[in-house]
């Protein structure tokens, strides 16, 4: 005999429909890692060789680093990988000015000369500098991550980065469109991607062709679950840029839709 | 004694002025060696930022500089070696990324085009951004 529905089931069905098939229901099917606080969002710990060499692992901040360099001085520049514990920095390395050392050389910023400064990077600490904080709130606001705007800080003039050490941009990147991603879900609003927004800050080489490869006509794999793991726009988007849990800055159209607490004024 | 030494002194200060010179040239090759290839390294991959300006002879003529360097890097020390080919390598690959997108799909947006070709291309539609007939994304892919 088939199963019947009961008249609360038969009224729960729409409703589960519906948040299932709303962007409220669609984000609720994902998992965002629970935000750390704007002064640790961004920092990291990088331990490829340091435990096993016996020292402590590096504390970074990219908070710290982002006002005074673009994204692209490190990760175009100097290669760092986007993948924390990836890239090959050694003290050999960094002593002959590749990598921190490019910076940290003991003449431009404390290097590797001095005994006594080995624990400013080597601290093992994820909220070393948490105190250099406070002078950030200056700059705009913005909801998530750092809670700051650090487009608008750019665009203001609030800070300036260098974006180059030694290779100077041609000039102004000629591309700038913004791509509208339509969805697949239904009701979950399109996104858009503002090529304009991350060209102040990388170089194309940065995303194109190992994140991004649109030579087959799309991006295999670009979805939100692809995202979450940190792969595509997660890459930087979770870890460093404003986070996933902001969803109107790329589903614009979500963004009055209350799927998280708006978090307090700060 | 004294008259051999006295001729032979000449000789010895040419010889020696002669080997001074040899010797600074040397030198200086040595330096400019490694300055050289960094230049030419920084010249092109300054470029990526306007790849997509380039023409695609000028993105070919860079590709091949690009495959000139690697030989010119591939003989530095290890350190220098490893980072920069690792750059080269990435820059380069920009390069052959934006050459075949545009053999891939030369009409329509898809592909990336010279900006200044394209100035209206401010504001493009998800099936345009993944060609004229393709999704953004493949697919059965859930979202985003």
């Amino acid at each position: 005999m088939p199963h019947q529905a009961g008249p609360v089931t038969r009224r729960a069905i729409p409703v589960a429909l519906l948040l299932l098939l709303s962007p409220a229901g669609a984000s609720g099917s994902f998992s965002f890692p629970e935000p750390p606080p704007p002064e640790e969002y961004g920092n990291l710990l990088i331990n490829r060789a340091s435990a096993a060499g016996g020292v402590k692992p590096v504390s970074f901040s990219h908070w710290i680093h982002r006002q005074k360099h673009t994204c692209r001085v490190c990760h175009f520049e100097l290669q760092f990988n986007f993948e924390a514990n990836t890239t090959e920095i050694t003290e050999d390395a960094n002593r002959a000015g590749m990598f921190c050392g490019a910076c940290h050389d003991g003449k431009q910023l404390f290097g590797h000369q001095k005994p006594e400064d080995c624990d400013r990077c080597h601290n093992g600490d994820l909220r070393r500098g948490a105190e250099r904080f406070a002078p950030l709130w200056r700059l705009p606001e913005e909801r998530y991550g750092n809670r700051i705007d650090w487009n608008a800080a750019l665009a203001e003039g609030k800070i300036a980065p260098a974006n180059k050490l030694t290779i100077d941009p041609s000039g102004e990147i000629g591309f700038s469109s913004t791509i509208l991603l339509e969805t697949v879900w239904p009701m979950v609003p399109n996104a858009t991607f503002p090529h304009g927004k991350h060209t102040k800050w990388l170089d194309c080489n940065d995303c194109h062709p190992n994140l991004f490869n649109i030579k087959k006509k799309f991006t295999v794999g670009l979805r939100m679950g692809s995202i979450i793991e940190r792969q595509y726009c997660g890459v930087c988007h979770g870890t460093v840029a404003f986070p996933l849990t902001d969803c109107g800055r790329c589903h614009p159209d979500m963004g009055k839709i209350p799927i998280y607490p708006e978090p307090a004024s700060r | 004694m004294k008259g051999i030494l006295a001729r032979a002194l000449p000789a010895l200060r040419a010889t020696w002025l002669l080997l001074a010179i040899l010797s600074c040239g040397g030198a200086r090759a040595e330096q400019q060696g490694p300055a050289d290839w960094r230049i030419e390294f920084e010249a092109v991959c300054v470029k990526t930022d306007l790849a997509m300006t380039l023409s695609s002879e000028e993105l070919g003529d860079l590709v091949a500089r690009c495959d000139r360097l690697a030989e010119r890097i591939g003989a530095e020390e290890e350190i220098v070696r490893k980072v920069f080919l690792k750059r080269l390598q990435s820059c380069r690959a920009l390069f052959v990324f934006v050459l075949e997108s545009r053999r891939a799909a030369p009409v329509g947006g898809g592909a990336p085009a010279p900006a200044q070709q394209s100035p209206s291309a401010t504001q493009q539609h998800g099936s345009d951004a993944a060609g004229p007939q393709g999704p953004p994304a493949p697919e059965g892919s859930p979202a985003p």
